[in-house]
C-alpha cells in the first residue's frame, strides 16, 4: 500500500487466546471507507457480527483512527470506537478528544481490533509499532481516574495517553462508555461495557510526536491544506479562538437558545421549556464556575471547559461541563443546580458512564414515580438522591440493576415502554422533536440510536447556517438531513471533529484527505464516500433485524404537544420520514441491493 | 423566460462567497460598495453587501446570493454546486 496518512499497521488482538497478529490495511477498503467510523464498520460486516449478542467474545471492539489522525491537520484528534452496540443492537460508533488518537498513531498504529475474551482482567500496551497484554488484576474494580494514575505512575505521564474503562464498563452497564486522560468519553452506545464483557480494562499508548508523525503523500499541497484549515477555523463565525461562541463558550452556548426555541426536552420531554435552563447555561457557567479551557490535539478552539465548585458537599474540579450533559442531569431532571451537576458529571466520568443516558434513567424513574409505577422515590430535582442513585446503578443495587440496562429497559421494567424517550433504544439529546423537526427525523434514522451528531441539522434549522430553514417545516427535511448525515459520515471516517464541520465545507475536507492520502477527491467523492459509509452501516443494522417501524420516535412526540416557542407543535416524523427513505433509495428502511450495487458496497462478506 | 434563484447565506464571508463563484466560472463583470455582479456563459449571479446578526455569543455574516438563467437545468446545476461549497454541518 503507498497511501499517505496511515501507518499501514494494525493490531488484532485475540484476547480469548492472548495473541496479536499484525495486518497491513487493504488500500480498496482505505478507498471506500477511509477509515474510522467507515473502516470501522467495514469489518464489523467482513465478519458477519450481525447477531452476536454485544456481551458475546463473539463481538468486536475496534479502536481506529482515520487518515488525517496525528497530522497537523486542524481539528484531527479524534480517536472512534465501533462495535454492536449493548444498548441498541446495531452497529455504533462512539468518538472521543483528547490526545490519545495522535499517540496511537505515532505509536505506530492505525487501529487496534479486539476480539474474544480474556479469562482474567487485561489491559494493552502499546509502543514503537508493538502491542503487549498485561495483566490489569490489580486495576479490576478501579474507576477511571485511579486506573490512569496508577499506569501513569507505571510507564510516564510523558508522552503517554491512557484510555480506560470505571466500574461501569466492569459491570457492565449498557451505558458504560471509555474514558481517556480523566475527563475526555466515548459515552454513547455502550462501547465502555462491550471492553467490560471482554475484561479489557485499559489501554496504555506510548507515542512521541517527533519523528512519528505521519507523512503526507503531497508535502506541497499539505502544507497549502493545514494552513487553509486553519484559515477557516480561525475565521469561522461560531470557532474563532476567544471569539466565535462555540470558543468561548462551548457546547453549552446553546442552553438558553434552545429552551427560547421552546425545543428543550424538559423532565423527561413532559415540557419543552425549563426554568432551569439559565442556570446551568454556558453564559452562567463562564461566569461562576469556568477555571480553565484545555483543548485536544491541533485544536486551536478550546472547546472544553473545566469547572471547579470549591466548597460544599458537591466540591469537585471537573472537564467538561457540555450541554447535552447539563441538559440530561439538569433541565431533563428538573433541576438548575449547576453544582450538583458538575459533581455528577465528574461521578459519570470516574465510574466512565454516559452522561445522557444516565439523565435519561433517572428521568424515567422519575416520571415511573410520578405515575405510582415503582414505589423508590425519587423526585425532579432532587440531586441528592441522584448522586446516591449512581452507585447503586454503576454498582447494580437494587433499582440499580434496572436502571443499568439503559431508559428503554428500565421504562419496560416499571410496565411503561413508553416513559422513554429513546429511539432503538438510546436516549434523545437536548433537542426535542416537535421544536425542531429535521432533528426528530435524525434521531429516528439514525443508525446507532437516536443521535444528534450523525445529522446535525440544528445548524440550519436553529441558527439558519449555511441557510435558513424553518425548523418547524415539514417538507424538504428529508433532502435536507440527508446531506448532513453523508457529511458526517465522511468526516467521521477521517476522523475530524464536528465542530470543524461549522467552518470547513466538503472542498476543504477533499484537500485535505487529498494532499495527506494522495487520492484525488473533490466534494462530490466526499458526499458519495459518506453516503456509502451510511448504506453499509444500514445494511449492518439490516442483517440485525432492524427495519422502517424502528425508525421511530415514542409517542410522547407524535401526541403530546409542545410549549413556549414551539407551542402546540407535534413531530410529523410519518411525512418526513417518507421523504427521506425516497431520496436514500430504501424501502421500508431497507436498503435494497441496487443501492447496495450503486454504492459498491460489498455483500458476499460475513455470515 | 429568466429562472432564477435568491439565497440567503449565513456565516460565510462576501470574500469567500466571492471565491466559490469564480471557482465555478463566473467572471466578475462589475461591482459597487452595494452588489457585485458575475456572469458565466450559462448563469449569472449577484452578491449583495454583508451584514452581520448576533447569534450565539458571534457576528454571523450574512449575503444575499441571486442566480439567473435562461436554462433550468443550468440553474438548478449551478445551485447545487454553489450549494455544495456553502454547506456547513455543523454539529
Amino acid at each position: 500500500m503507498n497511501l499517505g496518512g496511515y501507518k499501514n499497521h494494525e493490531a488484532w488482538v485475540d484476547l480469548s487466546k492472548g495473541t496479536i497478529t499484525y495486518r497491513q490495511l487493504n488500500e480498496e477498503d482505505l478507498r471506500n471507507y477511509v477509515g474510522a467510523r467507515g473502516l470501522g464498520v467495514k469489518y464489523m460486516v467482513d465478519h458477519g457480527v450481525y447477531n452476536v449478542d454485544a456481551f458475546s467474545p463473539d463481538n468486536i471492539l475496534a479502536v481506529m483512527t482515520g487518515p488525517l489522525t496525528g497530522t497537523r491537520i486542524h481539528m484531527s484528534g479524534r480517536l472512534c470506537t465501533v462495535t454492536r452496540s449493548p444498548l441498541t443492537g446495531t452497529v455504533t460508533d462512539s468518538h472521543m478528544g483528547g490526545w490519545t488518537a495522535a499517540r496511537l498513531k505515532w505509536a505506530g498504529f492505525d487501529n487496534l481490533i479486539f476480539t474474544g475474551k480474556s479469562d482474567k482482567p487485561v489491559y494493552l500496551y502499546v509502543e514503537d509499532g508493538k502491542a503487549e497484554l498485561k495483566d490489569a488484576t490489580a486495576l479490576w474494580g478501579k474507576g477511571v481516574r485511579p486506573t490512569v494514575k496508577a499506569l501513569e505512575d507505571l510507564y510516564g505521564s510523558k508522552d503517554t495517553s491512557v484510555m480506560a474503562i470505571g466500574q461501569g464498563g466492569e459491570n457492565l452497564i449498557r451505558f458504560a462508555g471509555w474514558m481517556n486522560e480523566d475527563d475526555r468519553a466515548s459515552g454513547r452506545g455502550g462501547t465502555g461495557a462491550v471492553a467490560g464483557s471482554k475484561n479489557l480494562k485499559a489501554i496504555v499508548i506510548k507515542g512521541t510526536q517527533r519523528g512519528n508523525m505521519p507523512e503526507p503523500a503531497l508535502p506541497d499541497k499539505y502544507k497549502t491544506a493545514v494552513k487553509a484549515g486553519l484559515k477557516a477555523i480561525n475565521e469561522g463565525a461560531l470557532t474563532a479562538p476567544n471569539k466565535g461562541g462555540l470558543s468561548v463558550y462551548g457546547t453549552n452556548v446553546l442552553m438558553n437558545i434552545i429552551n427560547e426555541s421552546g425545543a428543550l426536552p424538559t423532565r423527561n420531554s413532559q415540557t419543552t421549556v425549563s426554568e432551569h435552563a439559565e442556570a446551568v447555561s454556558g453564559e452562567t457557567i463562564r461566569e461562576e464556575i469556568l477555571v480553565s479551557e484545555p483543548t485536544c490535539h491541533a485544536c486551536p478552539v478550546a472547546c472544553k471547559k473545566e469547572v471547579e465548585v470549591t466548597e460544599g458537599k458537591y466540591k469537585v474540579k471537573v472537564e467538561s461541563f457540555e450541554f447535552e450533559s447539563a441538559w440530561a442531569l439538569g433541565p431533563n431532571c428538573g433541576t438548575g443546580n449547576k453544582e450538583a451537576v458538575a459533581y455528577m458529571i465528574d461521578r459519570c466520568n470516574e465510574y466512565g458512564i454516559d452522561t445522557i443516558e444516565l439523565g435519561h434513567v433517572f428521568s424515567v424513574a422519575m416520571e415511573a414515580y410520578e405515575k405510582g409505577l415503582i414505589q423508590e422515590r425519587l423526585d425532579w430535582g432532587d440531586v441528592d438522591r441522584m448522586i446516591e442513585w449512581i452507585d447503586k446503578i454503576v454498582h447494580r443495587q437494587g433499582i440499580g440493576d434496572l436502571l443499568a440496562e439503559g431508559p428503554g429497559n428500565a421504562a419496560k421494567s416499571f410496565g411503561d415502554g413508553s416513559l422513554a424517550m429513546v429511539s432503538k433504544n438510546q436516549g434523545i439529546p437536548a433537542y426535542d422533536p416537535r421544536g425542531i423537526q429535521g432533528i426528530g427525523l435524525g434521531y429516528a434514522t439514525s443508525n446507532r440510536g437516536a443521535c444528534h451528531l450523525r445529522g446535525y441539522s440544528v445548524s440550519a434549522e436553529i441558527a439558519g447556517l449555511p441557510e435558513p430553514v424553518d425548523r418547524l417545516a415539514v417538507e424538504g427535511k428529508g433532502t435536507l438531513l440527508k446531506i448532513f448525515q453523508d457529511l458526517h459520515a465522511f468526516s467521521d471516517s477521517l476522523d475530524i471533529c464536528k465542530f470543524s464541520a461549522f467552518s470547513e465545507n466538503a472542498d476543504l475536507y477533499a484537500e485535505q484527505y487529498t494532499a495527506v492520502v494522495g487520492i484525488e477527491l473533490d466534494a462530490d467523492d466526499v458526499m458519495k464516500i459518506g453516503e456509502r459509509v451510511y448504506n453499509i452501516e444500514r445494511y449492518f443494522n439490516n442483517k440485525a433485524g432492524f427495519v422502517g417501524k424502528d425508525d421511530s420516535l415514542p409517542a410522547r412526540f407524535l401526541e403530546e404537544k409542545a410549549g413556549g416557542n414551539s407551542k402546540g407543535e407535534v413531530s410529523h416524523l410519518p411525512e418526513m420520514l417518507k421523504e427521506y427513505y425516497d431520496v436514500r433509495g430504501w424501502k421500508d428502511g431497507i436498503v435494497p441491493a441496487e443501492k447496495l450495487k450503486e454504492l459498491n458496497i460489498e455483500t458476499n462478506v460475513g455470515a | 423566460m429568466e429562472y432564477k434563484e435568491k439565497l440567503e447565506i449565513r456565516g460565510i464571508s462576501r470574500d469567500e462567497l466571492f471565491k466559490y463563484v469564480q471557482e465555478l466560472g463566473g467572471e466578475r463583470l462589475s461591482s459597487n460598495s452595494d452588489m457585485i455582479l458575475f456572469q458565466s456563459d450559462k448563469w449569472s449571479c449577484t452578491l449583495s453587501s454583508e451584514e452581520t446578526f448576533y447569534f450565539m455569543h458571534s457576528d454571523i455574516p450574512i449575503v444575499h446570493v441571486s442566480f439567473h438563467s435562461s436554462n433550468e437545468d443550468a440553474l438548478r446545476d449551478i445551485l447545487r454546486k454553489f450549494r455544495l461549497k456553502t454547506f456547513r454541518a455543523g454539529g
